[in-house]
């Protein structure tokens, strides 16, 4: 018996090996076809390619994300170095705990030459002296911010130095599963839909067999894209003169809404962890949810795995409408020697060539008008137009205002214990809104 | 003769009802290795896959800019040096600790005893400054060294271990004139092999499967383990839990082989029955 | 007096064996944990984001965490976390141990079975055992819908679930390791003991209490100790399973010291809580130690 096992267990290795050769032939292949746009020194616009040829030295780019996002950041430095021959770009890829070796090398004095952070964490580093000021390199490439999307440069620019550079923004709308519409013989909300109608529709699309829902209308993330936009539709003033304000009648009304949603049963109460959307995701997936609003990060998922119709909107309309913004920025570590090949890099990571490299996956946006409008950058299914209409009304002043505290993952922390308690059904809304203010403003914003 | 049959038989229901829930849990985890990600999550659930995908164990080890083999020799790097000094320094300190007097003794072990009740993330910063400095960042160095020289819980395990171990066993050899070191390598540890065996699978084990270490000190992905390349298969949003599986599996099985030579060891020691207690 | 002397040297040689066998195992200890734990006591008089000079508070962090709900509610969850989840984990696999430690066929197959969970990374397992639990579409919901036709029950979504699902996942996880220290120790046991002990006519429920457990004392002492520093430091399924939620049901100590720490840049705070936590495992151990020494002799 034992030696049997051993033996399969030998042979499930060797198996193993041998597979594993064999694709790795297979993805080589993959590389070298495709369609992918190729590089041409002759004919680019990238406005740096002339500098790029000069540049040496060594760069390091630290980033994290799947192992999709490595491959992708890897053609992007294989074709800049065809442009700068003398700089030798090494990529550190981190596959998880991202802010934990970011802050460990920071506090080593170890930093990367280019780095990612996310929107809420610059300020830190830039009052610690860490990052570089970008201010110049935006003048000496100024393709940087030609056409770029208003607003998306304010959460790196600190005292009117930009030391964070948005790479690219991802937008929040409502995914829709068109059969189930047809099934329920509802209309397809267009692009101006009200929160009322939205609530309609919910409530129309959730299929109950007794007691059990079988199908929601709709669904909600504890997550803080879903609390800003549904307040920031209500015109809400959540975050005031560096405190917190989301019991004000606003804030309230929007976060009223997913609770009401949960209580009329169209929407189920969002476990803890979807302050990563990954289980609410799922349940689009299956079909057990007809609306569901999230980034556009989940459409490389919904295209391989979704078996119906499906399409986005732009999240309906409250008194106004807002949308979150959600971004990795790259910065410039102060310390590096190699400042001018680091910005160099950037300029050629943001210019339409470098993006077309990394838009291609519909993970993510990029933060220029004119490229939001191409249907190289922004592909479809689903149509393009949810996310071209809500570029145009990107950004939130309370969550810029929140951001720049450099507190706002604490803050956040206390957001989601509280709201989930509501979601719960523990405590009603009004009294979480009111927990968080005091909790918040007494021990984060004092 | 008949109470040991029956006792026997009722041990073979436990131990099948036990390896029955032991095994669901596990058996989910591997019919799903071989689903597609869109069967994975199908409502209502099914068992087997309807189709079963050897690709995803393909994909998942040939993912990565080094295939899975490599990351796999990588891990093998840190893990083969890292248990067998480990065993080696942690049973002499064992010994030391159960079996030798000496002045200080309670107290010192006290102090290995306390250094595991400090959480990791409070050592993270300091001993990474101290390796940084020694130039060992992006090195294995910083995975190594620290258990190498025996770690409080393998030193805490095999003292535990010396203690049941009778009296008489070396008082003869020690009036033979034997030497400590002798005592331990030619008494002591043919004695402990089920707790070495256990050691080597603990020990491996914990190197092999470690990821926040890996992750802090290792740049280059020419030097990725097996554990950052499952974490590739995640980002802050989506899991690709297929690959996930697919390659957890793969990863079980050096772990699997390791346990199976070495359980064999955790029996009871021949030459026990020799020894009066 | 030529004796006493060949004794005290016979005494200091040993003494000197001693510390040779211990010196490396030392150095290292005092090199990469106790230079660590001693910056970081100091830390912890500092308020320090991990990126400027840290600056002297004095003992403010330890004030602020004594009036820290949070950090008193994770306390809390986290002695109930020891209380529920110590018993639960020792009693299964001192059993399994037991089960196992005779003559079986196929033992060496069930012992590779029983350690299989163990084996799995814990992220692996945390990712798993968030899908089997999931309320809509979880695999554990669905048995016991079709089975017992039972209501779906959020599992790690409500709180009066959370702690106790993520404890059972947690047996699951490493009840074979513990059975494997076990099972080496009951296998240490001189078998002529039994022997004696069957001539005697001992009960086998005798022989469990007076014999075995008596004899591996050290090593259920051992595993006692282990699962309680354990489950102060439990960090991971956390992260994964729940990040705390829902409410501050599964903040645990290590959760919401890990999250002050790299979260929220408050490293002397965190280190703050690991003076604290300190503290109160080492008098946990102490107590248990004086227990178990008096047990062990007895």
């Amino acid at each position: 018996m034992k030696k049997n096992l051993k033996k399969t267990l030998a042979l499930v290795m060797a198996a193993t090996l041998v597979a594993a050769s064999f694709a790795a032939c297979g993805s080589k292949e993959k590389e070298e076809g495709g369609d992918k746009p190729t590089v041409s020194k002759e004919n680019t616009n990238w406005e740096g390619a002339e500098k790029a040829a000069e540049l040496e030295g060594k760069l390091t780019y630290m980033h994290s994300g799947d192992d999709y996002e490595r491959e992708m950041y890897a053609n992007v430095f294989k074709s800049y170095m065809e442009y700068a021959p003398n700089v030798e770009v090494e990529q550190m890829y981190v596959p998880s705990d991202y802010d934990t070796k970011l802050k460990t090398l920071a506090a080593a004095g170890n930093l990367p030459d280019l780095f990612w952070s996310g929107e809420a964490g610059i300020r830190a580093y830039n009052e610690a002296g860490m990052l570089s000021d970008l201010t110049g390199y935006l003048e000496e490439y100024p393709q940087l911010t030609e056409g770029i999307l208003d607003g998306v440069l304010d959460f790196g620019n600190f005292d009117g130095k930009q030391v964070a550079f948005p790479k690219d923004w991802t937008s929040y709308v409502m995914y829709l599963n068109l059969d189930m519409f047809k099934e329920a013989g509802v209309e397809v909300p267009t692009n101006d839909w009200t929160i009322d109608e939205y609530k309609d529709l919910a409530a129309k699309l959730t299929k109950k067999s007794g007691d059990r829902v079988d199908v929601y209308g709709t669904a909600i993330n504890n997550y803080r894209a879903d609390w800003v936009n549904w307040m920031g539709n209500y015109g809400a003033e959540w975050f005031k003169d560096g405190k917190s304000n989301i019991s004000s009648p606003e804030a309230l009304q929007g976060l009223k809404l997913m609770s009401d949603l949960i209580e009329a049963g169209s929407a189920p109460s969002p476990g803890s962890v979807s302050s990563t959307g990954e289980s609410e995701d799922r349940l689009f997936i299956i079909g057990k949810v007809a609306m569901y609003p999230s980034g556009r990060w989940v459409i490389p998922s919904f295209r391989s795995e979704v078996d119906f119709e499906w399409d986005a909107r732009e999240m309906p309309q409250g008194t106004t409408r807002t949308c979150p913004f959600i971004c990795s920025m790259v910065c410039i570590a102060d310390t590096s020697e190699n400042k001018d090949a680091a910005a160099n890099l950037l300029s050629y990571q943001m210019s339409d060539e470098g993006l077309a490299l990394v838009m291609e996956s519909a993970l993510s946006l990029p933060a220029y008008s004119d490229l939001m409008e191409n249907e190289n950058y922004v592909n479809t299914p689903p149509s393009a137009d949810a996310f071209i209409n809500s570029s145009k009304y990107l950004g939130n002043a309370s969550q810029l205002e929140a951001s720049k505290t450099g507190k706002w993952s604490e803050y956040s922390s206390i957001i989601t214990a509280h709201l989930s308690d509501a979601f719960e059904g523990k405590i009603s809304i009004e009294e979480a809104v009111e927990k968080i203010d005091e909790q918040a403003n007494s021990t984060v914003f004092n | 003769m008949i109470k040991k049959k029956r006792s026997n038989f009722f041990a073979y229901v436990g131990v099948i009802i036990v390896a029955i829930l032991v095994i669901l849990p596990f058996a989910w985890m591997v019919v799903s290795a071989f689903k597609s990600q869109r069967e994975l999550f199908a409502f209502p659930p099914t068992f087997f896959p309807s189709e079963w995908k050897f690709e995803n164990f393909t994909e998942a080890a040939s993912r990565g800019s080094i295939s899975f083999v490599q990351m796999f020799f990588n891990t093998l790097k840190i893990a083969v040096p890292a248990t067998i000094f480990n065993i080696i320094f942690s049973s002499l300190a064992g010994y030391a600790f159960a079996r030798l007097k000496f002045p200080g003794r309670e107290k010192i072990f006290m102090g290995f005893l306390a250094a595991m009740m400090v959480p990791f993330v409070i050592t993270l910063i300091p001993r990474f400054l101290m390796f940084k400095d020694m130039g060992f960042y992006d090195t294995y160095v910083p995975l190594i060294v620290p258990v190498m020289f025996g770690t409080p819980f393998s030193i805490f395990l095999t003292r535990q271990f010396f203690m049941t171990l009778p009296k008489e066993l070396e008082e003869a050899a020690i009036v033979d004139g034997c030497s400590h070191v002798r005592i331990w390598a030619q008494i002591f540890l043919p004695l402990c092999k089920p707790i070495i065996a256990t050691l080597t699978v603990f020990q491996f084990q914990s190197s092999y499967n470690d990821f926040m270490g890996p992750v802090i000190y290792i740049a280059s992905d020419a030097k990725f383990t097996v554990q950052m390349g499952l974490s590739s298969f995640r980002n802050s949003f989506t899991s690709r839990y297929d690959l996930i599986m697919a390659g957890s599996i793969l990863a079980l099985i050096p772990v699997v082989i390791i346990f199976i030579i070495c359980q064999k060891y955790i029996v009871r020691g021949i030459a026990m029955s020799g020894v009066k207690g | 007096m030529k004796k006493l002397l060949g004794k005290r040297t016979l005494k200091q040689k040993e003494a000197i064996t001693a510390f040779l066998f211990i010196l490396l195992p030392l150095i290292s200890l005092i090199i990469l944990m106790y230079y660590p734990i001693i910056r970081s006591f100091l830390i912890s008089f500092f308020e320090w984001d991990l990126l400027r000079e840290p600056t002297f508070t004095g003992i403010q962090n330890y004030k602020t965490l004594f009036k820290d709900e949070v950090f008193l509610e994770a306390l809390g969850n986290t002695v109930h976390w020891v209380i529920m989840y110590v018993p639960m984990s020792v009693i299964t696999s001192f059993a399994l141990a037991m089960l196992l430690d005779r003559k079986l066929k196929f033992a060496g197959f069930f012992r590779t079975l029983y350690y299989l969970p163990v084996v799995c990374p814990i992220v692996v397992v945390s990712l798993l055992f968030v899908w089997i639990y999931n309320t809509d579409y979880g695999i554990l919901n669905f048995i016991l819908s079709k089975l017992f036709h039972m209501d779906p029950i959020g599992w790690i979504t409500d709180a009066k679930y959370s702690l106790f699902s993520i404890a059972i996942m947690s047996v699951w996880k490493w009840a074979g390791y513990n059975m494997l220290i076990f099972l080496a120790a009951l296998q240490g046991i001189d078998e002529s003991l039994y022997e004696a002990a069957a001539l005697d006519g001992v009960t086998p429920s005798q022989l469990l209490f007076k014999i075995k457990i008596p004899l591996v004392m050290p090593s259920i002492y051992f595993v006692m100790l282990t699962a309680v520093i354990d489950a102060f430091q439990m960090y991971t399924e956390i992260f994964i399973m729940t990040k705390g939620g829902p409410g501050y049901s599964t903040y645990t100590v290590s959760y919401y010291l890990w999250s002050n720490a790299f979260e929220y840049s408050k490293m002397g705070y965190a280190c703050a809580m690991a003076v604290v936590m300190f503290v109160i495992i080492m008098a946990v151990t102490l107590v248990q130690n004086k227990i178990m020494d008096k047990r062990i002799e007895v």
